[in-house]
């Protein structure tokens, strides 16, 4: 069911991302990956996205907010966020925010080995 | 004689009907679009030199930065109706309405000519009238508030601000030709391009924008 979802969500990403704030610069070009549990799932406009908590190896916490596609955008290519679940252990990779902590998201990787990447934001410059 | 009359006048209604573009209908950004070479004025990149887009961008608060800001939205649905009297736009995002009449000068409304559903009006966006001029439809936008052209990079628009849209249909892709003149901030006037293609869904859903709180999520880790 989680391949499912994320095939469905990686193919149709590839040419409608809204994008609420330009990505381009809102989000530099160097790509991170953080892990962390899920916090906080927001399925909404201008962009959904996920709160992960990061704990370093010195037991220090950091909040990470994963940016991602609108709502609007999702839900009329059937995407749900249903299956992210708070508590949930993934390793997001993504372009890392100008903003401290965040970035706009790549791709999802969960501890049974499934993924997803959806694509950037092709018409950035706004 | 009445009937050579009647002929006639069919005839120049008949063709200023047919000059008229159709532009009804439900369309989607197509491309990136294209744009002048912008040079600001002193003030013009002072402004822009000042612009923080992780503070100043009106869309985090859901407020339209500029009718630019607003064309230039992939993915975002655009439904525009042709009626005697007006054009009426809605923008999905932001659940935006823009009534536009059409006449001249002395048709201009005081009121800013787009609102959102909660009947919020935004003067970012300015007051509008709409003519047609062969196959384009001309929208002459003024009284605009300040704003930001390009959200990006903080390319502003003022009180002072004037713009035109050239709507015209080219082999099914609608383009507007949206042209910035304001001598207080551009050398020269700016001007964009976009292209839409036209799709087949009818409805505009309600894009119930939240406003982009990021205090929340710094004090998540400003309180570690």
């Amino acid at each position: 069911m989680r391949s499912s979802i994320f095939v469905i969500f990686f193919c149709c990403m590839a040419t409608s991302t809204i994008a609420h704030h330009s990505t381009n610069a809102n989000f530099t070009q160097e790509i991170i990956s953080i892990a962390g549990s899920i916090e906080r799932v927001r399925f909404q406009n201008p962009h959904a996205s996920v709160l992960i908590k990061n704990i370093d190896s010195a037991g220090s916490e950091t909040f990470w907010l994963i940016e991602s596609s609108s709502r609007t955008t999702l839900q009329r290519q059937g995407v749900s966020f249903e299956r992210l679940e708070v508590g949930e252990r993934i390793t997001a990779t993504g372009r890392k925010g100008r903003r401290d902590y965040t970035m706009y998201l790549q791709s999802i990787s969960f501890e049974d080995g499934t993924t997803f990447t959806p694509e950037p934001d092709v018409y950035s410059n706004r | 004689m009445l009937r050579a009359l009647f002929i006639i006048s069919a005839s120049l209604i008949s063709a200023s009907t047919l000059a008229i573009p159709e532009i009804s209908g439900m369309w989607l950004l197509n491309g990136p679009g294209s744009e002048s070479e912008i040079k600001l004025t002193a003030r013009g990149l002072q402004i822009q030199s000042e612009y923080d887009l992780l503070v100043d961008d009106p869309s985090l608060s859901c407020t339209p930065a500029s009718t630019s800001r607003i064309w230039a939205n992939p993915g975002a649905r655009i439904f525009i109706e042709q009626t005697q009297e007006n054009i009426l736009i809605s923008y999905e995002l932001f659940d935006l309405r823009r009534e536009i009449p059409i006449g001249g000068d002395s048709d201009f409304l005081e009121l800013p000519s787009t609102r959102n559903t909660q009947d919020t009006y935004f003067a970012e966006m300015g007051s509008s009238v709409a003519r047609y001029d062969n196959d384009t439809l001309i929208i002459r936008s003024k009284n605009h508030s300040f704003g930001y052209i390009r959200t990006s990079r903080g390319i502003p628009q003022s009180e002072n601000t004037e713009t035109i849209e050239e709507l015209k249909i080219e082999e099914n892709i609608l383009r507007i030709t949206h042209t910035y003149i304001d001598e207080t901030l551009y050398e020269e006037p700016f001007v964009l391009n976009y292209f839409y293609r036209r799709i087949e869904e009818t409805q505009i859903v309600p894009y119930e924008c939240t406003e982009a709180d990021y205090d929340w999520f710094n004090e998540l880790n400003a309180a570690k």
